[in-house]
């Protein structure tokens, strides 16, 4: 299919992610008078219809309270409930559902960690290290812990070098947009340097939101382990774009939301090693996560259990197990082997604009930030709505690295397995309209 | 789109009035700097109003000698700015205080989504905060 100057002969693809597009209710909606085009995955990804009807049927036939109310629904909802926990165990390829623990999103799930785990493990001097690529949900809990305990938060920086320096930008002079060069990456050069015998933590992106970058998360657990420091990976995109072995990477904490993956939204996901989870306090305290209370005192009960106070959101981790259903149907190394080709296929025709800088690392993996001289990214989103292409504009709630680079916004297009070449196509009409306006 | 980047709107955006650092130093005795900034925090956006007015016995009547912005934004958000500075050059603080939203959705003259709400009234916003202090 030519478009451009030149055709992009994309290897047949994985599966037909055409076809995919009509079990997606909501992608068949008109924006603006232009069929959607929907980049925007990685603030949330669309559901199958699959996911909608076990929603809906969990309320038209189960809905009942968990905790095994004896009368049928509660027995019903229960069941459900538990089955969609062993479910993602299995998913993950857990040791046992008790490693896993349902939370509201990746960001609660992290903050259990911090409370949990962090306030009675970090002591003053105690060193926790994350990136400055970080979405907020990954940095604030460890800098305001740091900061509770005295404690130091290290930070692993972008690579700089002859090609470019995160701060002084080498290819562009100061305007309103600077630029920055491409691609993007994480120092770990000194990672090893940074573990010191007062390093408890390492908190790490399983995959940027913003540049895509996927750090080598097999390596840095190998060099943390052998520091006796845990790692905590937030998989919020990795989880998405991939399938994770837990076993295989043998990371102590990982989080992610079901809504990032088909999943309903507010429903997270807390793996942790069954060990861990024994000897953290609780997080959220209240109903549902006790074995006994007296006036002075009580018994938490063991996990999962511990970590789920109060009622859960039964429905959507009963329609999660489809969104599972669905993803392994297709494949999670197909989607991501997909969701690369086509980022390959959108850097190549962003690279034939020189006013378009790019925010992404090499194999951005279906998430690509980019910038356009002197024009604003909220202008950019603005037109492409006109369009009916939806992308994200704004500082992806990663401020440290915004800063970092200078830039006060980027625009992003993400793609997941129900986005096609045709969509590129709008893409680069959308921009053409851009760069019209702001000629 | 053209309702939206109309040709007054591109024109501010790439040729703001009034936009850079007030030099501190040139400022008179019977003068008297005001200054605050504003953020948006969804897209990173910020503003820094300043402006600089003539003493006077009556706060309210103080005249507005001198206005300028610096600072990042979309077109949206620049063209309102340029245009409020523009506005407000030799006006006193009665006036400014008088002023309400629709007045700048009135300078802007395009439609103004929920989103960008905020893009709009940024400067404003900076402007009221300025003259609070």
């Amino acid at each position: 299919m030519p478009f451009g100057k030149g055709y992009f002969i994309v290897p047949s693809m994985i599966f037909n992610a055409k076809k995919l597009k009509k079990d997606f209710p909501i992608l068949s909606r008109k924006i603006n008078g232009h069929p959607l085009v929907y980049l925007d995955n990685a603030a949330t990804t669309q559901k199958p219809k699959a996911v909608i009807d076990a929603f809906k049927n969990y309320y038209e036939y189960s809905a009942a309270n968990v905790h095994r109310g004896i009368h049928t629904l509660s027995e019903e909802s229960s069941e459900q409930y538990e089955n969609a926990r062993k479910r993602v165990a299995k998913f993950l390829n857990a040791k046992s559902p008790n490693e896993i623990i349902f939370t509201r999103n990746t960001t609660e799930a992290i903050n259990l960690v911090a409370y949990g785990w962090g306030k009675s493990n970090i002591r003053k001097d105690d060193e926790i290290i994350t990136s400055i690529i970080e979405h907020h949900s990954n940095f604030i809990p460890w800098q305001q812990l740091c900061k509770e305990k005295r404690a130091k938060l290290k930070i692993i920086p972008l690579k700089t070098g002859s090609k470019h320096s995160p701060t002084i930008p080498s290819t562009i002079t100061i305007t309103p947009n600077r630029a920055v060069s491409f691609p993007l990456t994480l120092d770990f050069d000194n990672l090893e340097k940074l573990l010191t015998k007062k390093t408890r933590l390492t908190a790490i992106t399983g995959m940027s939101n913003v540049t895509g970058e996927k750090p080598n998360l097999k390596k840095i657990i190998k060099l943390a382990h052998q520091n006796s420091t845990l790692v905590l990976i937030d998989a919020a995109q990795l989880a998405a774009h991939e399938q994770i072995n837990v076993q295989k990477l043998d990371a102590d904490f990982i989080a992610f939301s079901a809504h990032k993956m088909l999943g309903p939204t507010g429903l997270g996901i807390l793996y942790a090693k069954e060990q861990l989870l024994k000897e953290m306090p609780p997080f959220l305290l209240g109903g549902g996560m006790v074995k006994e209370v007296t006036i002075k005192n009580t018994i938490f009960a063991d996990p999962p259990t511990k970590f789920e106070a109060g009622t859960p959101n039964i429905a959507a981790a009963i329609a999660f197990t489809k969104a599972i259903d669905y993803l392994e149907k297709i494949g999670p190394q197909n989607i991501a082997k997909h969701t690369e080709n086509l980022s390959q296929l959108l850097i190549a025709h962003l690279k034939k604009y020189p006013q378009i800088y790019l925010q992404a690392a090499q194999n951005p993996n279906g998430i690509i930030s980019f910038t356009i001289k002197n024009i604003h990214a909220h202008d950019i989103s603005e037109i492409f709505n006109r369009q009916g292409v939806a992308i994200r504009a704004g500082h992806h709630c990663c401020h440290p690295l915004m800063q970092e680079l200078n830039l006060a916004a980027t625009a992003r297009i993400s793609f997941y397995l129900y986005n096609t070449e045709k969509d590129i196509e709008a893409v680069e009409k959308a921009l053409k309209k851009v760069l019209a306006v702001f000629n | 789109m053209d309702d939206l980047y109309t040709e007054i709107i591109l024109d501010h955006f790439k040729h703001p009035r009034n936009k850079g650092q007030i030099d501190t130093r040139k400022i008179g005795k019977n003068e008297k700097l005001l200054s605050a900034t504003e953020y948006n925090p969804t897209c990173g956006d910020k503003v820094t109003i300043q402006i600089v007015i003539e003493k006077s016995d009556s706060k309210t009547s103080s005249l507005i000698k001198k206005i300028a912005f610096i600072g990042e934004g979309c077109a949206i958000s620049q063209a309102a700015t340029s245009m409020l500075t523009e506005q407000l050059k030799g006006k006193t603080l009665k006036d400014l205080q008088k002023m309400e939203n629709e007045d700048i959705y009135k300078l802007l003259q395009i439609p103004i989504s929920p989103a960008r709400v905020k893009c709009a009234l940024l400067g404003f916003i900076a402007t009221k905060l300025a003259i609070k202090t």
